[in-house]
């Protein structure tokens, strides 16, 4: 039997390990669909969605250190930001308008997809042009944006001599996802 | 716009706190006089922010994987512990598979039974307090059978006779499931659940005749089923 306790849980996701995510996401899921179905009269997909999100917020206030203990449990403080993401979900899809040609949202949305579309990278070409760094590159690069790692806990991480080293692989990675960027950029202007 | 690599290294040096005070200044004074370096500070920001996304859509997509393992019905699924079991005995699983992949198939009720058969979430499970069923709940909801078998077998109750019920359909154990919904009293909470399962089983044995009683009575009314029911007499 997996170990649900909180702890244990928070511990393990700040060391890295996103297995206890999958066992709360199991364990939590068919309960919650049910409650935002009934509570929020939300759709299937509306509420894995929100679900989804939730657990990783979850995981994302526990990496940066702002969740560092609980005033309630694990599972209604999950349901908890699960029902704003229901809510926002449901704002957002009673909002939607369509455009013939750019399938635009109404309000500050409009403006998001503006900015969206003056920037000089999408994230689908980010997200190829990390897939194509070394294994070492997205490592670091998870470690450091995504789990929030300082530059020490990196090193000690992927077993670098110090934090210099650290510093120095990832520019060395940074300057090396540029130019992945640069070839994809130069591919899609074909 | 590209960001070149000279400005790389010091945003790098910026972002980790490695700039001299007067360094500092002169960064911050350019971001403000500097329009071109302004923009590839801006770029190297949405890169960073890219970076974060990219690695939190794959876990989304993790979850999702999971879901869509979820969302097969539990008796469609490998369970690892089985693996084993199996692998011992391939030749003859492989035999008696193909056997009863060719009877199955061919067997609309067995379609049905698929169709309707109602996903079970199990109880909710409090991480806060202990309650009678929670430990067998999380096995369950994990998909440990044997071990959600063994402690619900500990506790009589309704309730544990109903979850051996859906365990045992869920390992195609459909006589030993028939037996645990039979022995669902009436008034039990879960009377109705149990006989829309019986029904189903009974179906895709192909026991036309106690199936269509089954959902003959749970169509009426008040019945948990009544829909379903009256769908699944359309069909047979």
């Amino acid at each position: 039997m997996k170990e649900l306790n909180p702890n244990i849980i928070l511990e393990k996701l700040r060391s890295g390990d996103d297995s206890p995510l999958f066992d709360l996401y199991k364990l939590l899921r068919g309960e919650f669909i049910v409650w935002s179905k009934s509570t929020f009269k939300a759709t299937e997909e509306q509420a894995k969605d929100a679900f989804q999100d939730a657990i990783l917020d979850f995981h994302q206030n526990v990496i940066s250190g702002h969740l560092t203990e609980f005033s309630s449990t694990i599972k209604t403080y999950i349901f908890q930001i699960g029902k704003h993401k229901i809510l926002n979900i449901q704002k957002k899809e009673s909002r939607m308008t369509y455009h013939d040609a750019l399938h635009l949202i109404n309000n500050g949305e409009v403006n998001k997809f503006m900015e969206d579309e003056n920037k000089a990278y999408t994230q689908e070409q980010i997200s190829k042009a990390i897939d194509k760094l070394p294994e070492d590159c997205q490592k670091l690069l998870k470690l450091y944006y995504f789990n929030e790692y300082d530059m020490d806990s990196v090193a000690r991480e992927l077993n670098y001599k110090n934090s210099d080293t650290a510093k120095s692989k990832k520019s060395i990675c940074m300057k090396n996802l540029m130019a992945e960027l640069k070839k994809l950029s130069m591919l899609f202007a074909l | 716009m590209m960001t070149d690599n000279g400005h790389i290294e010091l945003f790098e040096r910026y972002r980790n706190g490695d700039l001299s005070e007067s360094e500092l200044r002169e960064f911050e004074a350019r971001l403000v006089y500097d329009s071109e370096f302004k923009d590839d500070f801006d770029q190297y920001e949405t890169l960073e922010a890219g970076i974060k996304d990219h690695f939190r859509n794959k876990l989304k997509l993790k979850l999702q994987e999971i879901d869509k393992m979820m969302d097969i019905p539990a008796r469609k699924r490998i369970h690892p512990k089985r693996i084993l079991i199996w692998s011992s005995s391939v030749a003859a699983c492989l035999l008696i598979g193909v056997l009863l992949v060719q009877k199955f198939s061919s067997n609309k009720y067995s379609q049905i039974t698929e169709e309707y058969w109602p996903e079970e979430p199990g109880l909710p499970v409090k991480m806060s307090s202990k309650g009678k069923y929670d430990e067998a709940m999380n096995a369950y909801k994990l998909d440990d059978y044997d071990k959600a078998n063994s402690l619900l077998e500990k506790i009589s109750s309704d309730t544990s006779t109903y979850f051996q019920g859906v365990i045992a359909y869920n390992l195609n154990d459909y006589k030993a499931s028939k037996g645990f919904f039979n022995h669902i009293e009436k008034g039990s909470s879960y009377f109705q659940n149990s006989q829309f399962r019986l029904g189903l089983i009974l179906l895709s044995e192909g026991d036309l005749n106690s199936a269509k009683r089954i959902f003959e009575m749970q169509n009426s009314k008040n019945q948990l089923f009544a829909k379903e029911s009256r769908e699944i007499l359309k069909n047979i």
